[in-house]
């Protein structure tokens, strides 16, 4: 049901208050009303993206320049959902118990992930050597307004409230009391039992950060708000031909036969201290691509220039661009703060990056790159050219920065993490986030699948919490 | 005027799409250098 504007509501009825209506919020608030739990969803943009709304989003960087965050970040009814079109794939094992997680827990919720984000579940992946593995994305381009809003305008379980700002949080000895809002320029509090803080990975570090500075008490001590920032470069690492016949030879008929792009992966159990990273061999039918492909390399190999020709023209080859998925190494000082030098229309700071990006990461690509140009060589699977700029290890053209991982992080102990294993904030009983804002690593996955597998695993928690 | 801008929206989402994923992938990289890995017998 759509509230029009505010009214008290009694705490017992409505015991969740969540406050974002993207994929983490959505799909909690989706999963609780299965279980018969009401709740109340705060959505600080319109049913739908407009300039105003979105002008709450404008952000300042220091440092390393990042490409495209305030078009990855959407204040609107679904959030980013509403422009997000994304290669799914779950979290691995390792990945699962980096963070501390038990991996088949979280694995339970893989299958209504799957339904929420309306792809198939298959994540195949097939071993090509030791350094690398073919893996299989689904891709979901799910908008969740088309998909849910009426199904919310509908329901009697789930209330939504739009157009309303969450300020911060205010309460006492270790518990939230009350979330203030502002609507129309007007101040009011919400009263609940359980307070799930949702609203994006810049905006969560935000809105506790302005917590702890309007509270004295409350998140005193925990000094990780905002910190531990990581983003993922969405990079060109080279080119390269493929000859298919004789890669699917060497995988000995575990090749993954789909159209268009071929993924692979660095092999997470062979990583040891390197960060991972997602390779995009796109394969071209277009013949002027495959002109210039061939151009460039007649130039300086005419031998093997002459080899592929034939190739390409019956098919068995093809030729695109290498595109990378580049993991970052959480760094303390890559951090979320406060603007207090431009502030919104409600006069709140508005969020900050300050940040700089990794050489690890960058000396990363490079080495596995290299590692797939000498396998494509020895094994005759084709050949690949790395760009200039990895290869000299230069500052490379970014192409986005779509995923913003980490500042309110996972983790034991409140010395180097925000939030517990439960999602929910150190020290506070009744404050939980989600989002990626909660990733201890970035891996080179993209983060809504399993954005909304936290989600359903906290709506089981909060079942057993509530009845 | 809702109807007006759920279109836009769902066109801007497609453009978004291809942004993220497709348009780039179409273009050989005609101003960008590279270092191509090769055999002796290649060239």
């Amino acid at each position: 049901m759509i509230l029009n504007s505010f009214v008290e509501l009694e705490e017992n009825k409505f015991p969740v208050v969540i406050f974002g209506s993207g994929p983490a919020g959505l799909s909690l608030a989706l999963e609780l009303e299965k279980k018969n739990i009401n709740c109340l969803i705060i959505e600080a943009g319109d049913e739908f993206y407009n300039d105003e709304s979105q002008s709450y989003f404008k952000i300042n960087t220091e440092g390393t320049n990042l490409k495209d965050i305030p078009n990855s970040r959407l204040r609107q009814f679904g959030g980013t959902s509403a422009s997000w079109g994304g290669w799914c794939k779950p979290f691995s094992d390792l990945d699962i118990k980096k963070a501390g997680l038990n991996s088949d827990e979280i694995k339970k919720y893989q299958s209504e992930t799957c339904k929420i984000l309306g792809i198939k579940n298959s994540f195949r992946e097939s071993n090509i050597n030791e350094d690398f593995n073919q893996i299989e994305f689904q891709y979901s381009d799910v908008n969740f307004y088309e998909k849910y809003f009426f199904h919310i305008k509908k329901s009697k379980n789930i209330l939504l409230l739009l157009n309303t700002q969450l300020s911060h949080f205010e309460g006492e000895n270790k518990k939230v009391e009350k979330a203030v809002c502002i609507s129309s320029g007007k101040y009011f509090n919400i009263k609940s039992r359980e307070f799930i803080l949702c609203c994006g990975g810049i905006e969560n570090s935000r809105i506790l950060l302005w917590t702890k500075f309007k509270n004295k008490n409350l998140l005193k001590d925990n000094s990780n708000i905002g910190k531990y920032w990581m983003t993922h470069y969405w990079i060109l690492g080279g080119i390269g031909f493929v000859d298919l016949k004789n890669f699917k030879s060497l995988m000995q008929n575990n090749f993954l036969d789909r159209d268009g792009e071929i993924h692979i992966a660095s092999n997470e159990n062979n990583l040891k201290n390197k960060l991972q990273l997602g390779l995009y061999l796109s394969t071209n039918e277009d013949q002027n691509f495959i002109k210039e492909m061939v151009k460039s390399i007649l130039c300086i190999a005419p031998e093997y220039g002459k080899k592929i020709t034939k190739s390409i023209l019956n098919k068995s080859l093809k030729c695109g661009n290498i595109f990378m998925h580049l993991e970052e190494d959480p760094i303390y000082d890559n951090e979320i703060v406060l603007d207090k030098n431009n502030k919104d229309l409600n006069q709140i700071p508005l969020a900050k990056i300050k940040y700089k990006s990794s050489l690890k990461s960058k000396t990363n690509a490079k080495s596995e790159l290299e590692k797939l140009a000498n396998l494509f060589k020895q094994k005759d699977l084709g050949r690949v050219a790395l760009s200039n700029e990895i290869y000299n290890l230069k500052e490379f053209e970014n192409l986005g920065n779509y995923h913003h991982l980490g500042g309110t992080r996972i983790g034991n102990s409140i010395e180097d993490s925000v939030i517990d294993k439960d999602f929910k904030v150190h020290d506070i009983s009744n404050l939980y986030v989600l989002g990626s804002s909660n990733f201890r690593f970035g891996t080179y996955k993209n983060p809504t699948f399993t954005i909304v597998q936290y989600s359903i695993k906290l709506s089981y928690d909060l079942k057993k919490k509530l009845i | 005027m809702k109807k007006l801008r759920r279109k836009f929206l769902k066109l801007s989402s497609i453009f978004s799409v291809l942004i993220f994923t497709g348009l780039f992938n179409l273009k050989f990289q005609n101003k960008k250098k590279f270092v191509w890995y090769l055999k002796k017998s290649d060239k």
